[in-house]
C-alpha cells in the first residue's frame, strides 16, 4: 500500500515535471530571435508580404504568446504535437520516423558503456586492493577518455576506419542503394552503428568506470565484508553476493540521471555521421525556429528521461530492500 | 576501377570542340556505348524543405526535383536554348509571339497524359500565384497565354521581353501537373513531398535526415533512357563527413559548396577524379558586401569606396575560397550581357583607402561597426575575420556578430546590420536580379534579397525603368553602362567577388554537365562505368 | 582533524600533482600570451599556411589566413581557462543562493527549486546550450551563461544536503536562535564542512565547460570575437588531412587541459575521502 503510494507520487512528480519542461522550453524557444515565417518564405524564394503574413497567422503566430502557450498544451492533453509547416508533415510522424535512429544509437552506447564500465570498474577495484598495476592503467585510462572532444574523437575516428583503412561506412545507418535481407541486412546496420556508439560510449564510459571502482572500493570497506570474510566465504562470492549489489546503487541512479546528457553527446555524434536521430532533428529545427518539431522533440526525450528514471527507481528498491516503502531516496 | 574510356568533355571543350556539347544532348550514341544500370549517388546538402523546385526555389530541392520535374527548354554551355517538354519554338518577326510545339506521346509518373492544358496551368495560373516577382514581370509583358491546337501554345507579349527563353529555362520553371495542382492549395499540396512529373526518375522514398531515393522511369518518352536505375540522394551534415563520404566513392559527385573550399585542392587532385568548372553557365553568381547606408559613417559615399578599396579581393579568392571564385569587376557579373568593360576598378590600395577616409573627414573609429556573419559554412566565417581585420588600419572598430541563419536572415530584412555578406545568383539581364538590390521601390523589410542597403537614388531608379522599355541594341548597353558606373560609385553594395563552381566527381560518372545548368538537370543520359551494385 | 593533512595527501598524489603543476603553468602561459607571442592572435602576420618549423618567427605554423597557430595556441588557453573559471564561479554562486535558501527555508520552497533542479538535470545539455547561445548571441558571456544554467543542480544539491545535516545536528536552529543570518551560516558552517565535495564538483563543471566550449565552437556557435581551442579545430577542420596538425594541436590541447582538471578534481575527492575516513587505505 506504501509503495503504491509512493509510486504514485512519483508518476504525479514526473508529470509536473514534463509539464515544466514543455512551459519553460516553450518560453525559451520562443525568446530566441528569428521569425519561422520569414525564413520559411525566403527558403521558397518569395518576398510577398501578404504570403509572410498570411504564413505566420497560419502558424498562429499572430496571436499573444499566452494564448499560442495555452493552445499548444491544449493540443498536447490531446496528445497532438502539432504540425510542422516546414516540413508539411506532423510532428508526431516526424518524431517517429526519428525515434529508431536515436534508441538504437542511445541504447546501444548505454549497454555498452554501462556494462563495459562497470565490468573495468570492478576489475580495477579489486586491482587497488591487491596493488596490481591494472588499476592505474584502468583509472588513468578513464580519465583520458573523458577528456577527449566527443567531436574530435569522431572526426579521427572516420578518418582512421572508413578513409584509411576502409573497414565501416562514414555516414548514415545502412547502405541505402543496396537491397539487403536477413543476416546481411543486420550485418550492414551494425557496420554503421559501431563507429557513432563508439564515440558516444567513450565518455561514458570513463564515468561507469570511475563510479563503479569507486563505489566497489568502498564497499569493500564495509563491515559486513568483513565479517562474510571471517566467516570464511570465498572472495567471489563475497564480491558478487554481497560488494556488486551495493555497488550498484550508485551506478543505477547515475544512469537514470545521465540520459539527458547522453541525449547531449548524440546530438553531436549525430551531426558527425549524418545519423538520422531525434538531436540532428532539433538541432535543424532550431536552425529552422519548427517551433512544433523542437517542443515535440523536448517532450519526447523528458518523457524518455523520466521514464527511465523510474525505471531505475525500481532497480534501485530491489537491490537494496532498505530505501523500500517509506524513504524517498533521493 | 576501369581506366576512363575516353577524354572528359572539359577538356573537349577547352580544344574548341564546343560543338560536341550540343550533339550530345540528344543522341547519347555519339561516344562509345554507355553502360546501363548502377545507382549514383550524390549529397543533398542541406536537406531540401520540399521536393517540388516550382514551389520552392531552395538550391537542394532544384536538385533533387531535377531529376523529376520537366521544364519546357533548358540552356547548353554556350547559352543556347535547347528543346526538353517543347520540342521546338518559334518567334515571331515582331518578337511578339512565342509558340512552342511540345513533345508527343509524353505522361505524367501517375499515367496521365502530358498536354497543352498542363503549359497553360503551369505558366497562367501555377506561377503567377506562387512567386510573386514573377508574377509582376509577366503581367507587364505578357498579354496572355494560349492554345489554338493540342500540343501547342503561345505566348502573346505586349512589348518585346528579351529575357522570356530564360526565364522559361532557368531551371526554375518546371511544368506542373495540372490535374494534381489545380484547385489546391499550391504551396500545402501533398504533391509537393512526393512530386509527379515527367522526368527521367520517379520518386520513391524520402527518409528525413537520412537519404531520398528516386528510381528509374521505365515508361520515360525518350526511347533506352535514362541509363541508371536510380539515384540516391544522402544527406550528411558534416562537412568533412561529406568529404570522406566522397572520397571513399560512397558518394560520386560533390557539388561547389559540399565540401570546405579549403578541401577542393586535395580531393579534385586524387586520382579517378575530375574537377571541372562547367556546367554552372547560367548561374553568375555574385558574392558581396551589403553595406547599411543608413548608418553613419556608411551613408558616405567615399567610405564606402574606402572599404572596398581596403579589401584585397585577391587574397580572398585565393586565401579563403581557394580559387573558387574571381574578383569582382563590377555591379554586374563581368560575363553578363550589359557589364560595362570600361567600369573604374577598386584594386587594392591601403593608402588609397586612408587617402578616402581622409578625404571624407569623418571619424569612422566614432562607432562600433557590427559585420553580421550568417552561418553559410567555414569560408564565409574567416572573410567576416578577414574583413574586420583588413579595415582596422583605416580606423574602423569592426565587431563580428555570429547569428544561425534564422537569425541573420530576420536582421538582414529587418535591416538590423551595418555590414554583411551575401550573393546572389544573376541570371541574364541585370534587370532581373540586380535591380531588386538597388530600386527603391524595393527597400522593403522582408527578405536579405531587397534593397536593405537603404540604397535610395532617384537617378538610378530613373535608369532602372528607362531600361525595361528599351529594346535590346547600343541604346540599352548605353543606359546599363551609365547606371552600372553610378552605381559603382555610390556602392551601396561592395561586390568582392564573381563566385565560380568546381564540381567535383568520379570518372566512372559520364554525361554529367552537359548543360548551363547541368546539376540540376534531369541526368537522363548520365551513365556509370563500373555501376555500383 | 588535521586541517592541513587532506592538502598534504593531495600534494602526495603524483598524477594529481602533475595535473595542478600542468593547469598552473597553463594558466602562467595565458596571462603571458601578449608577451610570449606577437601581438593579436587574429593578425595576419605572415603567409599562410606555413607548416612547423618552417619561419624561425612563427614555429608553429599559420593557418589559412596567415594567423600564428601558436599566437593562436596561447590565446586560446585564456579563452579556456577564462571559460572554466568564470563558469565555475557562476555555478558556485547560483548554487550556493538556491541550494542555501531550499536548504534553509525547506518546506514547499524547498520542493519547488529540486524540481526545477532535477528540471535542469533531465534536459538535454548541450541542445538547452545551442539554444541560449542562439538567443543571447555567441559570446563568452552566453556560453558562460548557458554553462552554468546547466551546471548549477549539482552544487545546490549539495549545499543543500550540508544544509539539511546540519539541521539535524541543530547547528542551524542553534546559529538562528543565536541571531546569525542565513549568509553567515552559509559562510560559517556550510562552505567549511562541503568544501571538498564542492571543490571536486567545481572541477567537474571545468571540464564540463572547457568541452562544452569546444563543441559549440565545433557546431559553429563559438563567440566569433575569442580565439578559442574549439575555435581552432572548427576553423582547420576543412584541412586536416593536409595540415593535420591545425586541428590535432587544439584538440590536444583541449585533451590535456580537461585531463589535468580531472587529475587535479580526482586528486581532491582521493585527499578529502581519506581524510574524511583516515582508517581508508585509499
Amino acid at each position: 500500500m506504501n509503495g503504491l503510494v509512493s509510486l504514485g507520487t512519483r508518476l504525479g512528480r514526473a508529470g509536473l515535471m514534463v509539464f515544466g519542461v514543455l512551459v519553460l522550453s516553450f518560453l525559451l524557444i520562443r525568446l530566441a530571435p528569428g521569425d519561422p515565417a520569414l525564413l520559411m518564405a525566403g527558403e521558397a524564394g518569395v518576398d510577398d508580404p501578404v504570403f509572410i503574413a498570411n504564413l505566420r497567422q497560419q502558424m498562429g503566430l499572430d496571436q499573444p504568446l499566452l494564448q499560442q502557450l495555452l493552445l499548444y498544451l491544449g493540443q498536447v492533453a490531446h496528445l497532438d504535437l502539432g504540425y510542422s509547416y516546414r516540413n508539411q508533415t506532423s510532428v508526431w510522424s516526424l518524431l517517429a520516423e526519428r525515434l529508431p535512429a536515436t534508441l538504437s544509437l542511445m541504447g546501444s552506447a548505454f549497454v555498452l558503456s554501462s556494462l563495459l564500465g562497470v565490468t573495468l570498474g570492478v576489475i580495477a577495484a579489486r586491482a587497488r586492493q591487491r596493488r596490481h598495476w591494472l588499476d592505474g592503467v584502468i583509472s588513468q585510462g578513464a580519465l583520458l577518455l573523458y577528456a577527449v572532444p566527443t567531436f574530435w574523437l569522431a572526426m579521427l575516428l572516420i578518418l582512421l576506419f572508413s578513409v584509411h583503412l576502409d573497414w565501416l561506412p562514414a555516414f548514415g545507418m545502412e547502405s541505402v542503394a543496396r537491397d539487403l535481407h536477413g543476416a546481411a541486412w543486420l550485418g550492414d546496420r551494425l557496420k554503421h552503428l559501431l563507429l557513432p556508439c563508439l564515440s558516444l560510449s567513450f565518455l561514458f564510459l570513463a564515468l561507469y568506470i570511475h563510479l563503479t571502482r569507486a563505489a566497489t572500493l568502498e564497499a569493500l570497506q564495509q563491515e559486513y565484508v568483513h565479517t562474510a570474510r571471517a566467516k570464511g566465504l570465498r572472495p567471489r562470492r563475497i564480491l558478487f553476493g554481497h560488494v556488486l549489489r551495493n555497488a550498484l546503487l550508485p551506478v543505477v541512479t547515475f544512469a537514470g540521471l545521465q540520459l539527458g546528457q547522453l541525449a547531449s553527446g548524440a546530438l553531436l555524434v549525430e551531426v558527425v555521421y549524418s545519423w538520422p536521430g531525434i538531436g540532428r532533428l532539433m538541432y535543424d529545427a532550431l536552425a529552422q525556429r519548427d517551433y512544433g518539431v523542437l517542443m515535440g522533440g523536448f517532450l519526447l526525450i523528458s518523457l524518455l528521461v523520466v521514464g527511465f528514471n523510474l525505471l531505475t527507481d525500481l532497480l534501485c528498491r530491489w537491490l537494496d530492500p532498505r530505501i523500500g516503502a517509506g524513504g524517498q531516496g533521493t | 576501377m576501369p581506366a576512363p574510356q575516353h577524354p572528359p568533355r572539359h577538356a573537349l571543350k577547352r580544344l574548341g570542340l564546343a560543338v560536341l556539347t550540343c550533339v550530345a544532348m540528344f543522341g547519347s550514341t555519339v561516344q562509345a556505348a554507355p553502360q546501363d544500370g548502377g545507382i549514383l549517388n550524390l549529397i543533398a546538402q542541406p536537406e531540401p524543405p520540399s521536393l517540388m523546385h516550382g514551389v520552392v526555389t531552395h538550391v537542394s530541392t532544384q536538385y533533387v526535383s531535377g531529376k523529376v520535374l520537366q521544364g519546357l527548354l533548358t540552356f547548353d554551355t554556350d547559352l543556347k536554348p535547347q528543346p526538353v517538354l517543347a520540342k521546338s519554338w518559334s518567334v515571331s518577326p515582331d518578337g511578339l509571339t512565342y509558340t512552342f510545339d511540345l513533345q508527343p506521346g509524353v505522361t505524367w509518373h501517375d499515367g496521365k497524359p502530358f498536354t497543352e492544358q498542363d503549359v497553360l496551368f503551369s505558366f497562367n495560373t501555377f506561377y503567377p500565384e506562387v512567386d510573386k516577382r514573377f508574377g509582376s514581370i509577366f503581367e507587364q509583358f505578357v498579354a496572355a497565354i494560349d492554345s489554338s491546337k493540342p500540343l501547342q501554345v503561345s505566348f502573346h507579349l505586349k512589348k518585346p521581353f528579351a529575357p522570356l527563353l530564360s526565364s522559361l529555362g532557368s531551371g526554375l520553371r518546371p511544368v506542373v501537373p495540372k490535374h494534381l495542382y489545380e484547385g489546391s492549395d499550391l504551396r500545402a499540396n501533398p504533391y509537393n513531398l512526393k512530386p509527379v512529373g515527367t522526368g527521367p526518375f520517379v520518386f520513391q522514398e524520402w527518409k528525413r535526415g537520412a537519404y531520398i531515393k528516386l528510381a528509374k522511369n521505365p515508361h520515360y518518352w525518350k526511347q533506352g533512357l535514362p541509363h541508371l536505375d536510380g539515384v540516391v540522394f544522402h544527406v550528411i551534415p558534416d562537412g568533412s563527413s561529406r568529404s570522406a563520404a566522397f572520397e571513399r566513392n560512397d558518394v560520386q559527385v560533390l557539388r561547389a559548396g559540399d565540401a570546405d573550399y579549403s578541401d577542393l585542392k586535395r580531393l579534385g587532385a586524387l586520382p579517378d577524379v575530375v574537377a571541372s568548372e562547367q556546367g554552372y553557365e547560367l548561374y553568375a553568381g555574385l558574392a558581396f558586401l551589403q553595406i547599411n547606408t543608413r548608418k553613419p559613417p556608411l551613408d558616405n559615399p567615399k567610405v564606402r569606396q574606402a572599404i572596398l578599396t581596403a579589401l584585397n579581393r585577391q587574397f580572398i579568392v585565393d586565401n579563403i575560397f581557394f580559387g573558387a571564385g574571381r574578383v569582382s569587376q563590377g555591379p554586374f557579373v563581368s560575363s553578363t550581357p550589359y557589364h560595362d568593360p570600361q567600369l573604374p576598378q577598386y584594386a587594392y590600395d591601403l593608402k588609397k583607402a586612408k587617402a578616402l577616409i581622409a578625404e571624407s573627414g569623418v571619424d569612422v573609429g566614432a562607432v562600433r561597426i557590427r559585420l553580421l556573419n550568417g552561418e553559410k559554412g567555414g569560408a564565409w566565417e574567416r572573410l567576416a575575420e578577414y574583413t574586420k581585420q583588413a579595415l582596422q588600419p583605416l580606423g574602423f572598430k569592426v565587431q563580428v556578430v555570429t547569428s544561425d541563419a534564422a537569425t541573420w536572415f530576420q536582421r538582414v530584412s529587418d535591416w538590423d546590420f551595418d555590414l554583411t555578406y551575401n550573393f546572389i545568383f544573376q541570371i541574364g539581364d541585370p534587370y532581373l536580379t540586380n535591380a531588386y538590390l538597388y530600386r527603391s521601390d524595393y527597400i522593403l523589410k522582408t527578405s536579405p534579397f531587397a534593397n536593405v542597403s537603404g540604397y535610395n537614388n532617384p537617378e538610378a531608379d530613373r535608369l532602372w525603368n528607362q531600361v525595361v522599355d528599351t529594346a535590346e541594341g547600343p541604346q540599352r548597353q548605353k543606359l546599363y553602362s551609365e547606371l552600372e558606373n553610378l552605381l559603382n560609385q555610390d556602392l551601396p553594395i561592395a561586390p568582392i567577388f564573381e563566385m565560380r563552381y568546381p564540381t567535383l566527381y568520379h570518372k566512372q560518372v559520364h554525361n554529367l554537365l552537359r548543360t548551363a545548368t547541368s546539376l540540376n538537370e534531369d541526368y537522363e543520359s548520365v551513365y556509370l562505368d563500373a555501376p555500383t551494385p | 582533524m588535521n586541517v592541513a593533512s587532506p592538502w598534504r595527501r593531495f600534494l602526495a598524489q603524483r598524477s594529481a600533482l602533475l595535473g595542478l603543476i600542468w593547469l598552473l603553468l597553463l594558466g602562467l602561459l595565458a596571462l603571458a600570451a601578449p608577451w610570449l607571442s606577437q601581438g593579436d592572435p587574429w593578425e595576419m602576420a605572415a603567409q599562410p599556411l606555413l607548416g612547423p618549423l618552417q619561419d624561425g618567427n612563427h614555429w608553429l605554423g599559420t593557418d589559412l589566413l596567415g594567423r600564428d597557430l601558436g599566437a593562436g595556441l596561447l590565446y586560446g588557453a585564456r579563452v579556456s581557462l577564462a571559460v572554466a573559471l568564470l563558469a565555475s564561479l557562476a555555478t558556485l554562486l547560483a548554487g550556493l543562493l538556491i541550494g542555501a535558501v531550499a536548504g534553509y527555508f525547506g518546506g514547499w520552497l524547498d520542493g519547488l527549486l529540486m524540481r526545477i533542479a532535477e528540471f535542469f538535470q533531465i534536459i538535454p545539455q548541450l541542445v538547452l546550450a545551442v539554444i541560449l547561445v542562439a538567443i543571447l548571441e555567441p559570446s563568452l558571456y552566453s556560453i558562460v551563461l548557458a554553462i552554468a544554467l546547466v551546471a548549477w543542480p549539482a552544487v545546490a544539491r549539495l549545499v543543500r544536503a550540508e544544509f539539511l545535516s546540519l539541521r539535524q545536528r541543530e547547528f542551524v536552529q542553534a546559529a538562528r536562535v543565536l541571531g546569525q543570518s542565513p549568509l553567515a551560516i552559509v559562510f560559517r558552517q556550510i562552505l567549511p564542512n562541503a568544501l571538498a565535495p564542492l571543490l571536486v564538483t567545481l572541477t567537474f563543471v571545468m571540464a564540463t565547460a572547457i568541452l562544452t566550449e569546444a563543441a559549440l565552437a565545433f557546431l559553429g556557435l563559438g563567440d566569433p570575437e575569442a580565439m578559442s581551442w574549439g575555435y581552432m579545430i572548427n576553423a582547420s577542420r576543412g584541412l586536416l588531412r593536409e595540415a593535420w596538425w591545425m586541428s590535432l594541436l587544439p584538440g590536444l590541447a583541449i585533451l590535456f587541459c580537461v585531463l589535468a582538471v580531472n587529475r587535479v578534481g580526482e586528486g581532491l575527492r582521493v585527499a578529502f575521502d581519506a581524510a574524511r575516513r583516515p582508517g581508508d587505505s585509499l
